[in-house]
């Protein structure tokens, strides 16, 4: 497709006709020949009827100011941020010690998963930034098990891995409910709702990273990251079933 | 927008004066029915009261409407508001003839059936660009996406639509 293909496909017009340069073009050219074909098939728009009046229940006056959507991101962020540690002073920091670097690596991780996720899933023009969100939670994971140190693997599986699973999921899903419904004040988006989740999710696995005593691998997988993968399919899920109250984007 | 924002009701009902027709009209084209598209386009200027504090100030209001109308239509389909098309008379007769000039619903219907069989994206771009007449720039912020995937679901769009409608051109 070359420029001037590309100038028709933008200015080609069945109401008006093309520019000198452009007819000359398309006379010569069979793709936009095509185009400008169909163009005419397609025919400009119709005369739709009338809209309706204004439903008087919309009635803005005494609304006042709006409030920026980032005053509202920016709490949610302060409030998950807030959670994780609030959780790990509850918990309390025993888990097993590994190299420093890979578990300040990976705390600051899942800090900043919380953060770029939560602002990302409510910010209106935030797809680079889910994708980022994305790509935090995948380094994140990889960090927590590329640090396992195969310490705490004495206790039974299931018994050490139950308070785990129990932990993250109380942790995260108030957080979800939040972000959820904080989601429905705009268009829906699955990305948006896999952002949410991820950040929801990573503040419990933030409290458990500094918690857990047991760095085995299959640990790790089944009780730390499996449940936060679980729970952003079901958040994904559940935003399908909640009702949108604003489609913004 | 920004009298609305900071508090100004009668900027609201020159923003509905304004664009309500053009939005309604985008609504009937992607619902294709006239009392869902009614409903939709009250959905929309709920959802304008609601998230003006979303809009970012000095932005394009009319992507902006036409990006919550679409999300808005889409919503509506998604819980099955959306009706099938079957009969050239559920076109109704807000349906512009497809060739100026010409009342030809055989063919009108013809070149509806192509339009229901693209991809939802490319139908959306196509319309957003044919017949609500955005730029690429417009499209790309109404759904969401970089301004050349915009410019990439319209040109695979067109190219399909000119495959289905092949005949049409010959018949001609």
């Amino acid at each position: 497709m070359s420029r001037t293909c590309d100038r028709i496909l933008r200015e080609g017009s069945p109401q008006g006709p093309l520019s000198a340069e452009l007819a000359e073009h398309a006379r010569g050219c069979r793709d936009c020949t095509a185009t400008l074909e169909t163009f005419a098939l397609l025919g400009g728009p119709g005369a739709p009827p009338p809209p309706p009046p204004l439903d008087p229940r919309l009635d803005p006056s005494g609304l006042g100011k709006a409030r920026p959507w980032w005053v509202a991101a920016a709490l949610a962020v302060l409030l998950l941020l807030a959670t994780a540690f609030g959780a790990v002073l509850a918990l309390g920091v025993r888990g097993a010690p590994g190299h420093p670097l890979m578990g300040g690596l990976t705390a600051a991780s899942l800090l900043l998963l919380i953060a770029v996720g939560t602002w990302s899933a409510l910010s209106p023009h935030g797809r680079r930034l889910r994708l980022i969100t994305v790509g935090l939670a995948a380094v994140a994971a990889l960090l927590i098990v590329a640090g396992a140190t195969g310490e705490g693997g004495a206790l039974p599986f299931w018994r050490a891995g139950l308070p785990c699973l129990a932990t993250e999921v109380g942790a995260t899903l108030p957080l979800l409910a939040l972000l959820l419904w904080l989601l429905t004040r705009s268009s829906p988006g699955a990305l948006k709702v896999v952002a949410a989740g991820l950040a929801g999710g990573a503040a419990g696995v933030f409290a458990l990273h500094l918690h857990c005593p047991v760095s085995t691998v299959s640990h790790l997988v089944v009780f730390h990251l499996l449940p936060w993968a679980v729970l952003t399919g079901v958040a994904l899920t559940v935003r399908r079933w909640m009702r949108t109250r604003s489609f913004a984007p | 927008m920004a009298r609305f924002c900071s508090g100004d009701s009668a900027a609201f009902e020159a923003l509905y004066r304004r664009y309500a027709g053009l939005l309604h009209g985008h609504l009937c084209r992607l619902i294709r029915s006239p009392s869902a598209a009614d409903d939709a386009l009250q959905l929309t200027f709920a959802s304008v009261i609601r998230s003006r504090g979303r809009f970012t100030p000095g932005a394009r209001v009319k992507p902006w409407l036409y990006a919550i109308a679409t999300n808005a239509a889409r919503d509506l389909f998604r819980r099955g508001r959306g009706e099938e098309l079957s009969t050239p008379e559920q076109l109704g007769a807000w349906a512009e003839p497809v060739q100026p000039g010409v009342q030809d619903r055989g063919l009108e219907l013809r070149v509806r059936r192509a339009l229901e069989a693209l991809p939802p994206a490319q139908r959306e771009a196509i319309m957003l660009h044919r017949w609500e007449g955005l730029s690429f720039a417009e499209i790309a912020e109404v759904v969401g996406v970089s301004e050349t995937a915009a410019k990439v679901r319209a040109h695979r769009g067109y190219e399909r639509l000119r495959e289905l409608l092949a005949d049409l051109k010959e018949d001609g």
